[in-house]
């Protein structure tokens, strides 16, 4: 038997349930803020400081955000890399709606299998699928010898591997799941009898895809599209590994802030400046959804 | 010369795997007729309609349409439209584009496609409502947007998958009013799917009731409540009391059926069984009469149970000899529940042209 | 592995800790070393321990920031003997992390080769803190075939006939190094504003000729195996030895302008307790038949023993800090990202 009143130990209900409504808040609120919010607002402060003699000065400045504009060759490089993103994002975005639709036509049975056999790359090591390209795209790789076998070509296709055509290709070859993904889970929560009312009404299967599957589909293809060009612009490793002399793109120069060089300020800088830019696509991701009508 | 239907679905078979769902289904459907093809759910009427629709191939039998065969005829090429279950109103369009979508894969030109939107809204009473997305409406208006969406191509049959099962008792009267006015207006063919028989009678000109994936009988309302022909159609089209029993004689229509309770007198529509044979009879609830003091010889039961309906009273009467069943009589309640009382006897009676003969399966 | 294995090494690693912490308590029981890969052969290892009775307790590490922090964490109590690379020991030094060589306990002193003997590299202010130990090269390999006479120039790999076929390493320090180096510049560590100008066009210069830019070894020689590549300005001697091994016939060079070099020095580190058992290891490591043995394992140079072919210690230029890594990077980056 115990003597002392529950709530002279843990203080009356009421009081409790204050303080778990608080902690609930607490940890809603405080999770994103300590794992999200504090190290992009740290980054975004060391942004604003000065590097002197290699070592940084907590003397605020614009002149990392001055640099980007006006040394070197940043801005140049960031409009390469937004140009490289946006085709990557374009080619995915289609072959992706094109695959999601393709899944989205088989039977339900055979649809999770073609599914999970596209998603199969985002389980293999993401190092080894680059090397995996490579071996393929090289002057001695499979593709060149495979043509050379075949009398295809006498001479091994040189710019296959090491060139723009190379991080094009790794770029969507890599990222294309992530675009597949999206969409076909948009497609899959299309209601079944749309497709036999537009048919009904006497729509092709064409127009059903223009009237119905795609519009219905656009959330998907938005999210598709921003996992494509947010994961393909900040990607600082694939163009680098495939793209030989041409492989440099903002995000290397962000990563090579880091190393060596101990640039954090300018590093930091240019990583608010990717950081805009991938926030800036999410917004306009948002704006082609406005319209979107909920059942 | 016999008219040519203009829908006929010839001795139709559909298996699912080796589950035969229908067998030797054989329906036409009239120019301007209101068909309703009725049954309980699993009876196989829904697989008739998507047949009809395109939405299902078929195993056996032809699907005939002024006298050309729809075989090969894909689902936006067949000349008729669906009025859906749940609707299927396309929710990223308006009311207005959801109606037009029909004029506007066929390629008409704007202008037309408004003037007819407009047209058809005001035939279902939704004049106002072009810009309104399928989320703002109610379910009588969703029910009125579909409707109008199946008209506007001005196909010369519509197909009503349940169409008022959505709806709450009082939209659904006012819907089934709807719906027959605007057939008769239109002159179009309706098939309508049901599972509600009192649906079914209120609006149908015909009736095709389906059981087990077969044809159990057809014909006019009147005609299937009056004189059904087999137990389910009895049982299923209103209420009936059945009583089992055995031929003995016939003189015309009129018949003598020996039954646990006595010699008791019913009519047959149709041919008559041979005198031997088991059969039922069937009495509406509502044509069995009552008398406090019996006439020598009467049919005696006792009073199990009286229930106050509101406009009626059903009253539960037990016969010492047919333990199994509870007749139903039902009387309007104008008077009260006219002071019977539990356990009382009373005799029971009806008009031999009130009884249904039918064969027992 | 099963239930039973792990048991067992469970025991071996109670029975380990049991037997270090036995030798730590004996007067010359134990020597700590601080070190890179391939610096202490477990071979070595067992054979100092059988002579001398000292245990070798071993600590790795991938570069000198972790050295650094490893050696402040306990003003180096924690170790006895640290390898530092030339460029660093003035910092280690400065720091009082490491103490000046005692010479006379240096008895194997006599074993360095010649050009190792002053100790030159690592003496600084009147005193001596390092003794040359290994060292390398960041020269050039190039395909027996195509050159059956190794190139005497750095010009080479500018050589417009042997575009597409060429590869370099991707670093920024290095590279303008490098580019340096080729253009002649003597001193390749402290740039003045137009040597780093003519640095960057002779290096966008050179891009024009390359397949590709390679990070680390293997990147390297993956990439000499899947390409028609006949010229590498290379990460170093293990470059050639790995692709000699794969079977590729290639020659690794020092062009007349010469090229970097490293040097890895042995020290004793300022906070030992054990000065003798330090010693000891030293002693034992700089002996010809060990630097032999790491020659042909690792592919290191040996300060004791010239290996074959590795006879142009005298032509490197041993690598000092440059003098500014952010100013590196910026035209590293500019370079990279020339059209």
């Amino acid at each position: 038997m115990n003597p002392m009143p529950s709530s002279a130990r843990s203080g009356p209900p009421r009081r409790r349930g204050i303080a778990r409504d608080l902690l609930w808040h607490g940890l809603n609120l405080g999770l994103p803020l300590l794992f999200v919010v504090l190290p992009i607002l740290s980054f975004v402060l060391v942004s604003f400081w000065t590097l002197k003699d290699g070592q940084i000065v907590h003397v605020l400045t614009l002149a990392n955000y001055r640099a980007f504009f006006t040394e070197g060759s940043y801005l140049q490089v960031y409009l390469s890399t937004l140009a490289l993103s946006a085709q990557v994002t374009l080619i995915n975005v289609v072959l992706a709606t094109a695959i999601a639709v393709f899944i989205f036509r088989r039977t339900p049975r055979t649809r999770f299998l073609i599914l999970m056999s596209f998603m199969l790359p985002l389980f293999m090591s993401y190092i080894i699928k680059i090397y995996s390209i490579r071996s393929i795209l090289g002057q001695r790789g499979l593709l060149n010898e495979g043509l050379l076998a075949l009398g295809l070509i006498d001479q091994p296709i040189e710019a296959l591997l090491f060139s723009r055509t190379a991080i094009f290709i790794a770029l969507a070859v890599l990222y294309l799941p992530y675009a597949i993904l999206p969409i076909y889970l948009a497609l899959d929560r299309i209601p079944a009898n749309y497709l036999a009312a537009s048919a009904d009404l006497g729509a092709t299967p064409l127009q059903a895809l223009r009237d119905i599957v795609l519009p219905l589909g656009r959330p998907g293809i938005a999210a598709g599209a921003v996992f494509t060009f947010i994961l393909t612009f900040g990607d600082f490793v694939t163009p680098q590994m495939v793209g030989g002399t041409q492989g440099f793109t903002f995000g290397r120069i962000v990563f090579s802030q880091f190393g060596l060089a101990l640039n954090w300020p300018l590093g930091s800088a240019l990583a608010v400046i990717l950081l805009a830019t991938t926030l800036l696509a999410v917004a306009l991701a948002g704006l082609t959804l406005r319209r979107e009508h909920v059942r | 010369m016999r008219v040519q239907p203009l829908l006929h679905l010839e001795n139709i078979s559909k298996r699912y795997g080796s589950v035969r769902v229908l067998d030797g289904i054989d329906i036409t459907v009239a120019d301007n007729e209101f068909l309703t093809i009725l049954g309980p759910s699993g009876s196989g009427k829904t697989t008739i309609l998507r047949i009809i629709g395109g939405f299902e191939g078929i195993d056996g039998g032809r699907l005939m349409f002024e006298g050309r065969d729809l075989a090969s005829v894909p689902i936006n090429r067949r000349p008729f439209n669906t009025v859906f279950q749940d609707y299927a109103l396309f929710h990223h369009m308006n009311v207005a584009e959801n109606v037009g979508y029909g004029l506007k894969v066929r390629g008409r030109p704007k202008a037309e496609i408004a003037a007819k939107v407009a047209d058809v809204l005001e035939t279902v009473g939704l004049g106002a409502l072009g810009a309104r997305y399928p989320a703002q409406l109610s379910g009588g208006q969703r029910q009125r947007v579909a409707l109008a969406r199946a008209i506007i191509c001005e196909p010369r049959l519509i197909l009503l998958d349940e169409p008022l099962s959505a709806l709450d008792v009082e939209l659904r009267a006012q819907m089934q009013r709807f719906l027959k006015s605007l057939q008769r207006r239109l002159g179009i063919a309706f098939v309508f799917i049901t599972h509600d028989q009192e649906e079914a009678i209120a609006l149908s000109d015909r009736i095709i009731v389906v059981h087990r994936g077969r044809i159990e009988q057809e014909g006019a309302p009147e005609q299937l409540y009056r004189r059904p022909r087999t137990p389910f159609t009895a049982a299923f089209l209103g209420e009936n009391n059945l009583i089992p029993g055995t031929l003995t004689s016939a003189e015309g229509a009129v018949c003598q059926v020996e039954t646990a309770a006595g010699r008791l007198q019913a009519t047959v529509d149709g041919p008559v069984p041979s005198p031997g044979s088991p059969v039922l009879l069937a009495v509406r609830p509502e044509h069995i009469t009552l008398t406090a003091n019996p006439a020598p010889g009467a049919l005696l039961a006792e009073v199990a149970e009286i229930r106050f309906l509101g406009a009626n009273i059903l009253i539960e009467l037990r016969h010492p000899a047919l333990p199994d069943t509870l007749l139903k009589v039902r009387r309007l309640a104008d008077g009260g529940t006219t002071g019977l009382r539990i356990g009382q006897s009373l005799a029971i009676g009806w008009a031999a042209a009130d009884a249904a003969l039918l064969a027992a399966s | 592995m099963n239930w039973t294995s792990k048991a067992v090494a469970a025991s071996l690693t109670a029975l380990t800790l049991l037997a270090s912490a036995a030798a730590f308590a004996g007067p010359k029981g134990e020597v700590r070393l601080l070190a890179y890969e391939g610096y202490a052969d477990p071979a070595w290892v067992e054979e100092f321990e059988k002579e001398t009775g000292i245990t070798v307790k071993v600590t790795y590490v991938g570069g000198v920031d972790e050295q650094i922090a490893k050696m402040k964490a306990s003003n180096g109590k924690d170790y006895d003997v640290v390898t530092v690379d030339t460029a660093s020991l003035k910092a280690f030094a400065d720091q009082k992390l490491i103490a000046p060589i005692d010479k006379e306990k240096l008895t194997s002193a006599k074993n360095l080769l010649p050009d190792f003997q002053p100790m030159s590299n690592a003496t600084f202010g009147g005193a001596t803190y390092g003794v040359p130990w290994a060292w390398g090269s960041l020269g050039m390999v190039y395909d027996k075939k195509t050159f059956p006479t190794a190139p005497d120039s750095w010009e080479v790999l500018w050589d417009p006939r042997f575009k597409g076929k060429v590869i370099s390493l991707d670093d920024a320090n290095n590279d303008i190094n490098f580019g340096a180096i080729a253009l002649g510049i003597k001193d390749p560590f402290n740039l003045t504003d137009a040597q780093l100008a003519q640095v960057k066009d002779k290096l966008i210069a050179l891009k024009k000729n390359l397949l590709t830019y390679f990070a680390g070894f293997d990147e390297g020689t993956t990439i000499w195996s899947e390409n028609d590549v006949v010229l590498m300005f290379s990460m170093g001697e293990l470059a050639a030895i790995n692709l000699q091994k794969k079977g590729f016939d290639v020659g690794y060079v020092i062009p007349k302008e010469g090229a970097v070099g490293w040097l890895d020095n042995l020290t004793v580190s300022a906070g030992t307790d054990n000065t003798d058992a330090a010693y000891a290891w030293m002693n034992f490591a700089l002996q010809k038949k060990i630097g032999a043995d790491m020659a042909k394992k690792y592919g290191y140079g040996a300060t004791t023993d010239a290996p074959q072919g590795m006879d142009y210690a005298s032509r490197l230029i041993w690598a000092q800090n440059p003098e500014d890594y952010t100013r590196r990077q910026a035209i590293w980056n500019e370079v990279k990202a020339a059209n």
